[in-house]
């Protein structure tokens, strides 16, 4: 207990002894922190965006006008048993046309001036499980093409493709960029628990010359450097919480379909994160700093 | 008392006051102190030791004396393993710290106690609390450090002087204070590095008479002085160092042979 006590309380007088720079190292972390908190909450809507839109990816085939419906149902069974396609459906002209109708109701640009023959081919719409199957599925199926039943294949996920890219260019510029934020908040964390240190010479040299045990003389250093983070990740995670809503709600109406959720469960998954990162950053660079000076 | 050190001091038990060995190189670690052999030369190519054989026996009062330079530091530092021989074996204890790993230092400092001629009290802490820190950072609790505290701010007479700072005391009060810190974890061995340099002529005899009085109640005293006057008066055991070697070693010696 006398211990705990003595360490704490040296930590905290620690901290304050030279408030200027403790309190900038705690903004530097914070800063750091708060990117992190953001590159999380970032991946996690891109994520939810990638899953969207490949439950969205689809292949169509559109099929001869002549082809017999027994042929059509044994192909749609046979597609079906490949387990990289969730579903199949089957849209016969008329469905198509009626959809066709449907959009130029809403839409005045698009006019059906001659409805008297229905140029539309029937189809089969094949919604995928993942995305990267698509080429695959799709290769199998222009093999089916001029045997009668499919006339084409209609395949478009180039939309999921740059995404996917979009998704890969982000997170590794997000580490990059989180990277050299890291080695900069360690670099502080360094400096601030080295003047601590400076400052402490006097009873550090006291301690030696006692016995007090290596451990002992560092713990204040460490605390100290891991209440900088805890106070930079409390700064980074009050700015996380009173943003949320709005960027949440601003992202989901530029973004429109994607589901970006803040929702209580990943908040205290990004606290724990972020506290977590704090601690070990904090931790860490006291512990780099400290060992120099009680390595002579 | 929960921890395992013998009773230096004020117990009286410590009867055996056995006179030294006299100097005859190394007794194989008979002493409680026995450096065999050690050499120590500092990486900017100082010999600051040469081939010094010395046994302090339990209970001993030692002088090292000789020119700034002779190697009366180094020894010092040899014995609280601030710094390791470029050969020979340092014994304290019968530990051999030399070969001692570094986890090890700290059970070795809580046992010989170190004065300093700067004193290297604390400022911003009382009498007590500088006393009382030796204890606490060395894992002992409250009430321990406390009696502890008492006990050696009794015995070096500053009980009253307890509550004030190093500032307010006299040269001779903060030596005091830095003697009690040195004491209150009960070491066997107390090394005094010049500790009435900073003094004048009274003070320093009332030093002196307060280290005689800890090494009559059983502690191990080696004090590293520049004061011919106490030396002689003393007439204790002399080792006189020489550029980093034992020129002379006396049992009831004097400053200057």
């Amino acid at each position: 207990m006398t211990r705990l006590n003595y360490v704490l309380l040296a930590a905290w007088q620690g901290f304050w002894r030279n408030p200027v720079m403790s309190l900038a190292s705690t903004f530097t972390v914070g800063l750091m922190l708060l990117l992190f908190a953001f590159m999380l909450a970032t991946d996690r809507g891109l994520q939810a965006a990638v899953g969207v839109l490949e439950s969205k990816v689809e292949l169509a085939l559109f099929l001869e006008d002549d082809a017999r419906v027994s042929d059509i149902l044994a192909l749609k069974a046979r597609i079906e048993t490949d387990p990289a396609v969730s579903r199949v459906d089957f849209v016969t002209k008329e469905q198509a046309m009626q959809r066709l109708t449907d959009i130029a109701a809403t839409r005045k640009d698009i006019q059906i001036v001659d409805i008297s023959s229905n140029p539309l081919p029937a189809s089969l719409e094949i919604k995928l499980a993942h995305a990267q199957d698509a080429a695959r599925v799709s290769a199998n199926l222009r093999a089916e093409v001029g045997g009668g039943v499919v006339h084409e294949v209609v395949d478009n996920p180039s939309v999921v493709d740059k995404l996917l890219t979009v998704t890969r260019v982000l997170s590794f510029g997000g580490v990059a960029v989180l990277s050299m934020m890291l080695i900069v908040a360690l670099f502080v964390i360094v400096n601030t628990i080295r003047i601590a240190v400076h400052a402490r010479r006097d009873e550090i040299e006291i301690m030696k010359l006692v016995g007090a045990t290596d451990w002992f003389v560092r713990w204040p250093f460490v605390l100290e450097g891991m209440l900088v983070g805890t106070l930079g990740a409390v700064a980074a995670l009050t700015v996380v919480v009173i943003a949320a809503g709005p960027v949440t709600s601003s992202l989901v109406a530029f973004l429109e379909i994607v589901p970006l959720s803040l929702e209580s469960a990943f908040l205290w998954q990004l606290a724990a994160s972020v506290f977590g990162l704090a601690l070990l950053v904090g931790g860490a660079g006291a512990m780099l700093s400290v060992r120099a000076h009680l390595a002579k | 008392m929960s921890w395992a050190l013998p009773p230096a001091y004020g117990s009286g038990e410590d009867t055996n006051e056995q006179p030294a060995a006299l100097p005859s190189g190394a007794q194989g670690g008979l002493g409680l102190i026995t450096l065999d052999d050690v050499s120590k030369r500092y990486p900017n190519g100082t010999e600051a030791l040469r081939d010094v054989d010395l046994d302090i026996g339990d209970g001993d009062f030692v002088f090292l004396v000789g020119s700034s330079g002779a190697g009366k530091s180094t020894i010092i530092r040899l014995l609280i393993r601030e710094e390791l021989p470029t050969t020979g074996h340092v014994f304290v204890d019968g530990q051999d710290i030399v070969r001692m790993r570094r986890s090890q230092v700290p059970r070795l400092r809580r046992r010989v106690g170190v004065v300093f001629q700067d004193f290297k009290l604390l400022p911003r802490r009382t009498v007590a609390e500088n006393v009382a820190f030796a204890l606490l950072v060395t894992g002992h609790s409250d009430e321990e450090a406390r009696e502890e505290t008492d006990r050696a701010l009794t015995l070096v007479g500053l009980a009253p002087r307890r509550d004030h700072f190093p500032d307010q005391l006299s040269g001779g009060e903060q030596q005091r204070t830095a003697i009690a810190r040195a004491l209150v974890s009960r070491p066997k061995i107390l090394i005094a590095d010049e500790p009435t340099g900073n003094l004048d002529p009274v003070t320093s005899w009332e030093i002196i008479k307060l280290l005689v009085r800890v090494n009559e109640l059983g502690t191990t005293m080696v004090m590293a002085t520049h004061n011919a006057e106490i030396v002689n008066a003393l007439r204790r055991r002399v080792v006189h160092l020489d550029h980093g070697t034992v020129v002379r070693d006396e049992r009831q010696g004097l400053y200057a042979a």
